[in-house]
């Protein structure tokens, strides 16, 4: 195993702590399993055989390994007792105080949705990269992404309706 | 690093969705992350832990292999040295 020198690894984290950070924060819309979730990534990545990769190719290493983490979480709170599912029926999502709108319409896609549209629009990841990190076939992406789109265009429309009357 | 703009959902749509995820992006949260030398040790410590645990690995699987075959050998043994115990013990 050839891991990162510490002087790539500082530029690396430097450099994509906070967008990684941002991503897993607005698909799980907890900080504190953001912080948890990115802690994890950095570790995995300083134990996996990464020390011949681009900058790019770790940063799209890191995303993968979040969206796995992220993943795994959900399924892992999905098997939650059925009580303790009721009580996350309705997305815990941390005030944004104004931006509250913004975050809670956000909330109310799925995660997959969020962690699509977040890489598509905000990342401006291609299909491919998109497949890569979410681990699904890439040429679903294209009609995952259709569909996510869809579902948030419906919740702008409502969040407008809301906001005009 | 660029999307494929295909034009699912008409351009108006894809502009608002550009335009809230803008928005959503440039709303301001603090991480709390630890710097990137402590996690540098935390990780170099989790390196050693999974050397360590490789080495103890084949240990750690031999051992129920152990004690399955001493409880096999203590049956085979029992059934061998039963009867010859009965035999010997109980009145004919």
């Amino acid at each position: 195993v050839a891991p990162l020198s510490e002087r790539a690894f500082a530029e690396i984290y430097d450099n994509v702590r906070r967008p990684l950070w941002s991503y897993v924060y607005r698909v799980t819309g907890q900080s504190a399993d953001a912080d948890d979730i990115v802690q994890d990534a950095f570790c995995r990545l300083l134990r996996a055989d990464v020390s011949a990769l681009s900058p790019t190719d770790l940063r799209r290493y890191l995303f993968g390994i979040a969206s796995n983490l992220v993943t795994d979480r959900w399924r892992r709170q999905q098997r939650e007792s059925w009580w303790r599912r009721q009580e996350r029926a309705a997305p815990h999502i941390e005030p944004a105080g104004v931006h509250d709108d913004l975050t809670k319409t956000f909330a109310q896609l799925k995660p997959q949705e969020r962690a699509l549209l977040w890489l598509a629009h905000v990342e401006e990841e291609s299909h491919e990269d998109i497949a890569d990190a979410l681990g699904v076939r890439r040429g679903s992406v294209k009609v995952l992404l259709s569909r996510a789109r869809a579902h948030l265009r419906d919740r702008l429309a409502a969040l407008n309706t809301r906001e005009n009357t | 690093m660029t999307t494929e703009r295909h034009d699912d959902v008409g351009a108006e749509t894809m502009r608002a969705i550009d335009a809230f995820m803008a928005r959503l992006a440039a709303i301001p949260a603090m991480p709390h992350l630890p710097a990137a030398d402590m996690l540098w040790i935390k990780a170099q410590l989790l390196r050693r832990w999974d050397a360590e645990h490789k080495l103890t690995l084949p240990a750690d699987i031999l051992e129920p292999v152990q004690v399955a075959a001493l409880l096999a050998a203590a049956a085979v043994l029992v059934f061998e040295v039963l009867p010859a115990v009965l035999h010997t013990w109980l009145p004919q």
